[in-house]
């Protein structure tokens, strides 16, 4: 029995040992960086001739402090969740897709195509047809830049970066020509899809099923980066790419990859937004929350949990920004400097944290 | 003698590790002064402290007679101090006299194209160092781009001038020639500190000698005084490596190469009609000059390159069509040339770094999943065996000193009882104690009767081994067997034409 226990403390503990260690350096950049942030902000805050206090409380009312500022919130949260956890794999392995905008686009315009096109169909049958058809959408599209890095050695940044754009008139010119609705008096957006199609949800909160994929996605990620073969992978690939090619890895297998979990996950996140929120594809509908995502996971560094906490922290500051506007009369961007200073001093201190480990 | 430079009871301490214990050295004006000492043994550190790279935590600097205060690159620069770093330090992309000038106090409109042509013409003159001002440095051998870092020392007027690990990547007849140049630089009265801890050299080209042990400086005393067994028993106490019994090959080969031909201008350079067979039970050296093709023909036995005429034979599998792993699998192991970026993953730890042939297999994954304890398990009992430090499987490779990522290297590759061995270079960056064990550890597996193949473009390397092949400009010129392969017999044929090797 004794010697039962040893061996499972003693299974249990290598492994262990490595992440303990990077966790608490993670944990203490974030505490250092954020109270560095927060401390900068609040001088910030103070030549405007405010009481920092004042606006940190209302940033926070603003973005938990009600049910209407909970639901906005977690609007933002959901889309982030999904992007970010897609988007640390494509980072890890240096693919560094920036089409994610582009991709929830496609994945939108996917979903309101079914949902458009088969109005009357009945909704156990739309809402999943919705759902992989966003999923299929968003994998082609990513697989776009993913294919011609592998293939010509095209840089993938200008290759996904150009595409967001390709994909923003394509959803401009749905919205305002074929797809619109004709009694929209002349908004740009679809015609609301029937309510069979919407996405369950919680009440009338904005908790829609998208909330459990993002959830869920960030664990899965979790697994693949820290549990298995392919994160290893994924990370040999990104942090050595010539001991790969001695390793003889498949490169380009880890790229195709990690571009279309990231695109997929882009086409559930623009899925979200029209089943899930708005129910009708509007102009717009991505809010740019693609590029939002690459702040996320450069203030998560890149590691699961981290992510998930800092997509909530961001889109409690989109939300709560809102607020300042309404009480202060200052501009929303406030909370966009606060959320960079955060960056800089999370980032800066995980560096220092890491040298110091040396 | 005067005394040009003076480090006083010099301490330098990284956390909680004493890179420098109390250290004094005296350099005479007008000499070369080796500075002899094991991987680790605080060489480079000391001499950091003099090029202003480290600050150290106490201890005196005097030069010329007068105590100065070094506290960065700049600072040294400005005393005269220069340093050619084992790592080189040029810009790839620049020529060489665009090399030199990097740094220039004269106004940029000044920096043409002429105008560095004629600064390159004048300072190759002025110190007899030849340089070659057309290409780009990156295209020049290792030799040359080493006169460029000197050519660009003196032009910033460096008087002191600290080599470190010089000849780590030249050849025999360029080892030669550059010590001629670093002569007349002495004789110019510059004063020149050679770090290394290859014992023909100091006894061959330097006046005289320290000899630093785990940080601390052992003794000093004229190179003329020594012998080559006297100075290794102060660096480590042990004999140098040697030639381990009798070879037995058995069977049918390993290894065999049958009109191998490779030519592809994206290469460093080609193969042509390369044959040769490897038995089990044998060693055999690839001797021959860095860039002559050996790093080309372990690269296309590993499976890496995908086109090639002829055929290779591992085990009597051909091995065309199968990648580097499928290669692997046969049992191919390969200590690459390069180990810092194609060998090892910098950022991932040891024990990762330990397993990365065969992660994706039991015990260490299975259906994809990863066993972290395993890998782990399995490096502790690495570490352990092959002497890495510090012993912590969890440490990022990147972090370890380059003798112990070599370890790294050598310890994953030679595990599991490889049927081939393709070594290239494995020794470099390692101190004689190391060098001798891992020697030791081929030879062992030869006689376990693994067939081992050894490039190396060190002579008393390749004369250890069974058999020699020398590799010149792409082609195997000759197969020696050891009873008839001389120093100077495998050193000619390595250098192919002499008239070639000129410059």
């Amino acid at each position: 029995m004794a010697l039962a226990l040893v061996r499972r403390s003693d299974r249990r503990d290598p492994s262990q040992a490595r992440d303990d260690t990077a966790v608490a350096t993670t944990a203490a950049a974030w505490l250092i960086g954020l109270g560095g942030a927060i401390a900068a902000f609040s001088a910030f805050i103070v030549i405007l001739g405010q009481n920092p206090v004042d606006i940190l409380q209302a940033v926070i009312g603003g973005a938990f402090g009600s049910p209407v500022a909970l639901n906005r919130t977690l609007a933002r949260t959901i889309p982030l969740l999904l992007l970010s956890s897609g988007l640390i794999l494509a980072f890890r392995a240096r693919f560094w897709n920036i089409g994610l905008n582009g991709g929830m686009f496609m994945g939108a315009i996917a979903s309101s195509g079914i949902a458009l096109y088969n109005p009357t169909a009945p909704g156990w049958l739309i809402v999943p047809l919705m759902l992989i058809a966003a999923v299929g959408a968003g994998i082609v599209w990513s697989l776009i830049p993913g294919v011609m890095r592998v293939r010509f050695g095209a840089p993938e940044i200008i290759v996904s970066l150009l595409l967001n754009y390709i994909a923003l008139r394509i959803n401009d010119f749905l919205v305002f020509s074929y797809w619109k609705d004709p009694n929209g008096r002349g908004f740009p957006g679809s015609a609301t899809f029937n309510e069979d199609f919407w996405l369950p949800r919680i009440a009338d909160t904005n908790a829609h099923l998208g909330l459990l994929f993002g959830v869920l996605a960030v664990g899965v990620v979790w697994l693949i980066v820290t549990r298995t073969v392919w994160g290893l992978e994924v990370d040999l690939v990104g942090q050595g790419p010539r001991a790969a090619s001695y390793l003889g890895l498949n490169t380009s297998r880890v790229i195709l990859f990690v571009s279309a979990v990231s695109g997929g996950l882009a086409g559930l996140a623009g899925a979200g937004e029209v089943a899930g929120l708005n129910h009708r594809l509007e102009a717009g509908i991505t809010q740019d929350l693609g590029y939002t995502a690459i702040l996320v996971v450069s203030l998560g560094l890149l590691r699961p949990w981290f992510t998930a906490l800092s997509a909530v922290v961001v889109a409690a500051l989109l939300s709560g920004g809102t607020q300042l506007q309404v009480q202060f009369a200052l501009p929303s961007a406030i909370a966009g400097v606060l959320l960079w200073a955060m960056l800089y001093g999370v980032i800066n201190a995980q560096n220092l944290a890491e040298r110091a480990r040396r | 003698m005067t005394i040009a430079l003076a480090l006083r009871n010099v301490t330098k301490r990284f956390g909680d590790v004493l890179a420098i214990d109390d250290a004094t050295l005296e350099v005479e004006h007008g000499e070369i002064h080796a500075l002899l000492g094991e991987n680790g043994a605080g060489k480079t550190s000391l001499m950091n402290v003099l090029a202003g790279l480290y600050r150290p935590d106490s201890g005196e600097i005097e030069l010329h007679g007068r105590s100065v205060q070094i506290h960065s690159p700049e600072d040294a620069k400005k005393q005269g101090v220069g340093m050619v770093h084992q790592e080189q330090r040029l810009v790839a992309r620049f020529t060489a006299p665009e090399n030199v000038s990097l740094g220039h106090t004269q106004p940029r409109w000044l920096v043409r194209q002429r105008f560095f042509r004629d600064l390159a013409a004048r300072l190759s003159s002025r110190y007899r160092l030849p340089i070659d001002a057309e290409h780009p440095v990156w295209n020049l051998p290792l030799g040359h781009r080493q006169r460029v870092e000197l050519v660009k020392l003196l032009h910033h007027g460096a008087v002191t001038i600290i080599l470190d690990e010089p000849t780590a990547n030249l050849a025999p007849t360029e080892i030669e020639t550059f010590f001629e140049a670093v002569r007349q630089l002495a004789q110019s009265g510059r004063t020149v500190v050679f770090i290394t801890h290859k014992l023909d050299e100091v006894i061959r080209y330097t006046d005289r000698v320290t000899i630093m042990r785990a940080g601390r400086v052992i003794a000093t005393f004229p190179t003329a005084e020594t012998s080559r067994e006297r100075l290794n028993q102060l660096m480590v106490g042990a004999a140098e490596p040697a030639h381990e019994g009798a070879a037995h090959p058995s069977g049918p080969p390993v290894l065999s190469i049958a009109g191998l031909n490779i030519s592809d201008p994206t290469r460093r350079s080609s193969l042509r009609e390369v044959n040769l067979r490897l038995h089990a039970g044998e060693l055999m050296a690839l001797a021959g000059v860095a860039g002559n093709g050996q790093t080309e023909l372990a690269e296309a036995i590993t499976g890496h390159v995908p086109a090639y005429q002829g055929t290779i034979h591992v085990a009597g599998h051909d091995i065309r069509g199968r990648g580097p792993r499928a290669v692997h699998r046969l049992g191919v192991a390969y200590v690459p040339e390069n180990r810092r970026d194609v060998g090892l993953v910098a950022g991932q730890s040891v024990a990762v770094n330990l397993a990365l042939r065969r992660y994706d297999r039991p015990p260490f994954s299975s259906r994809g999943w990863l066993d972290h304890a395993a890998m782990r398990r399995e490096a502790v009992e690495l570490v352990d065996r092959y002497g890495i430090q510090p012993p912590d499987p969890d440490l990022a490779v990147g972090k370890l000193s380059g003798g112990n990522q070599q370890r790294v290297i050598i310890a994953r590759e030679f595990s599991g009882d490889p049927r081939l061995i393709v070594a290239d270079k494995f020794t470099r960056g390692l101190d004689p104690r190391s060098t001798q064990q891992f020697t030791h550890e081929l030879f062992a597996h030869r006689d376990r009767g693994a067939a081992v193949l050894w490039i190396t473009g060190d002579l008393s390397e390749a004369l250890v081994c069974d058999r020699i092949a020398v590799m010149n400009r792409g082609q195997v010129v000759a197969v020696l067997d050891r009873a008839e392969a001389t120093r100077e017999r495998v050193g000619l044929l390595m250098s192919g034409d002499p008239s070639l090797s000129s410059l």
